[in-house]
């Protein structure tokens, strides 16, 4: 099979999977052919799935995470569980790094809440911060214009819709733990976060 | 949204708030669970989260970083041991209060058929062309059951395949690539592979290990049990057991939770696990000056 250059980066040229949706107007998956060899058991195009997503999932997991091995360990089962999962995949509803990212953001908060709960996690949890304080991976142009976007869509948040965003997708807080800890009504919390997806949603082109 | 799940069942209104908020991870976790399995019985509601799956899964992925070269070798080479889902398999019933326990991952662990690669293509095959009500709920299932999987399922079975001399050399790596590594020599053996044992730790990186540059004694009535003194408290509280994973015995342990805020980590033979308190002499111990 043909590995592609690098996620995102032949997308335009990356032919449709054969017999299945790519999805309502989405622009076509460069992972999409690599998924269903995947999901037929090829270790190797596993391999290739794994390159292309593992950096961000990793990434996800230490943003989330601060403890570099705990956040190391729950990539890896991420990754197993994109593996294990994989011939359930269904490219009409989301692409497959969407897939993977959402399994990855949802076991990295399961843990960070986990970990919560067990013990004094005060520098575990990255509320909150903006900064990236490890070593981010060598970035490619398309990944660079990805990242500029995603600051855009971000930047177009008021300062309150952006702190409650990052405390409830970094941090891994709930609208009440974040209500708590910034002294407003759950409420006004709630519609923070829903205001703010919004405007992601149109900063990012995303259909609704 | 539908009113009644598959099952029949009333199904509760969820607006986009509440999905949004639902996406984020932004709900209290009986809000959560409530939605989830809405989500898994309606298929138009799985179609929306993902939409905002979309967007937050953009806002993930714009902070790559570099994995170790050892996280490609450890996932790589534990597929073949790995079973995949079938891509027909029923959804089951998910709810934050159904934990998964390690090793039962439900119907989808079964290995028979993942042993077979024309079955799982003929399967594939047969929902090539889904309708658009089973994908969604195909996928809304598989989104929860990663939130009711939590550290369990895949995670214990991870830690189990991927052995522990594995994970005490991907460990011992990290911690010595540290610019805080700190050895800490067994005090209490006198000989033998315990008293050339030490406790090598990082409080940047979060962990530490036990090692020893000779294979450890074997323990064939019971396990070792590692204990943490932490800061301040004479008790010691038990943090794993451990043994060997093959027929020698074993070259060290992983600790979990690492070093910090502890005035020692010791090491005792018990019985069995699930030791409260040190019921034998200890075989070492490693104190920490913090």
């Amino acid at each position: 099979m043909t590995p592609p250059d690098q996620v995102g980066a032949s997308e335009a040229a990356a032919p449709e999977p054969q017999g299945r949706a790519a999805g309502r107007g989405r622009r076509p998956d460069p992972l999409a052919e690599t998924m269903v060899e995947v999901a037929r058991g090829d270790q190797q195009a596993f391999a290739v799935l794994y390159d292309a997503l593992a950096p961000r999932v990793l990434g996800m997991a230490r943003r989330v995470i601060r403890n570099h091995a705990m956040a190391e360990e729950v990539a890896q089962e991420v990754l197993l569980e994109v593996w294990r999962q994989a011939p359930r995949y269904d490219p009409a509803l989301a692409n497959v790094s969407t897939w993977a990212m959402t399994i990855a953001h949802r076991r990295a908060v399961d843990r960070v809440r986990s970990v919560r709960a067990s013990e004094d996690r005060e520098d575990r949890v990255a509320a909150g911060s903006g900064s990236r304080d490890y070593d981010v991976v060598s970035e490619t142009a398309e990944q660079h214009e990805e990242e500029a976007r995603v600051r855009g869509a971000l930047g177009s948040l008021t300062a309150l819709q952006r702190e409650a965003v990052e405390l409830a997708y970094w941090g891994g807080q709930t609208s009440t733990e974040i209500s708590a800890r910034l002294g407003v009504p759950v409420p006004t919390v709630k519609t923070r976060l829903r205001d703010g997806i919004i405007r992601l949603r149109s900063a990012l082109e995303v259909s609704t | 949204m539908s009113e009644q799940d598959e099952a029949g069942g009333p199904q509760p209104e969820v607006d986009d708030e509440t999905l949004d908020l639902y996406v984020l991870g932004a709900l209290d976790p009986d809000e959560s669970a409530v939605v989830a399995v809405a989500i898994a019985s309606d298929p138009d509601l799985a179609a929306r989260a993902a939409q905002s799956e979309e967007v937050l899964a953009m806002i993930g992925s714009s902070v790559p970083v570099t994995p170790p070269s050892s996280m490609r070798v450890a996932v790589l080479g534990v597929l073949d041991e790995v079973p995949q889902e079938r891509p027909d398999a029923p959804g089951r019933p998910v709810a934050p209060e159904q934990p998964v326990a390690p090793g039962d991952a439900g119907p989808t662990d079964d290995p028979g058929p993942t042993d077979d690669l024309a079955a799982r293509r003929a399967r594939r095959d047969a929902v090539a062309v889904p309708p658009t009500r089973r994908s969604a709920l195909r996928y809304a299932v598989a989104a929860a059951a990663v939130v009711v999987a939590g550290t369990g399922g895949v995670a214990a079975w991870v830690a189990a395949r991927r052995g522990q001399e594995g994970a005490v050399a991907a460990a011992r790596e990290r911690i010595d690539a540290a610019a805080d590594v700190q050895v800490v020599a067994a005090s209490g053996a006198t000989s033998g592979p315990w008293a050339r044992s030490e406790l090598r730790w990082s409080a940047s990186v979060g962990e530490a290990v036990i090692v020893s540059p000779d294979r450890l004694p074997l323990v064939s009535d019971g396990v070792y049990q590692v204990w943490r003194v932490p800061e301040g408290e004479e008790v010691p509280s038990p943090v794993v057991d451990f043994n060997a994973d093959g027929p020698e015995g074993p070259g060290g342990v992983v600790v979990p939770g690492g070093a910090a805020r502890s005035a020692a980590i010791a090491v005792s033979r018990e019985s069995g696990p699930g030791a409260t308190t040190p019921t034998t002499p200890l075989v070492a111990t490693y104190p920490l000056s913090t």
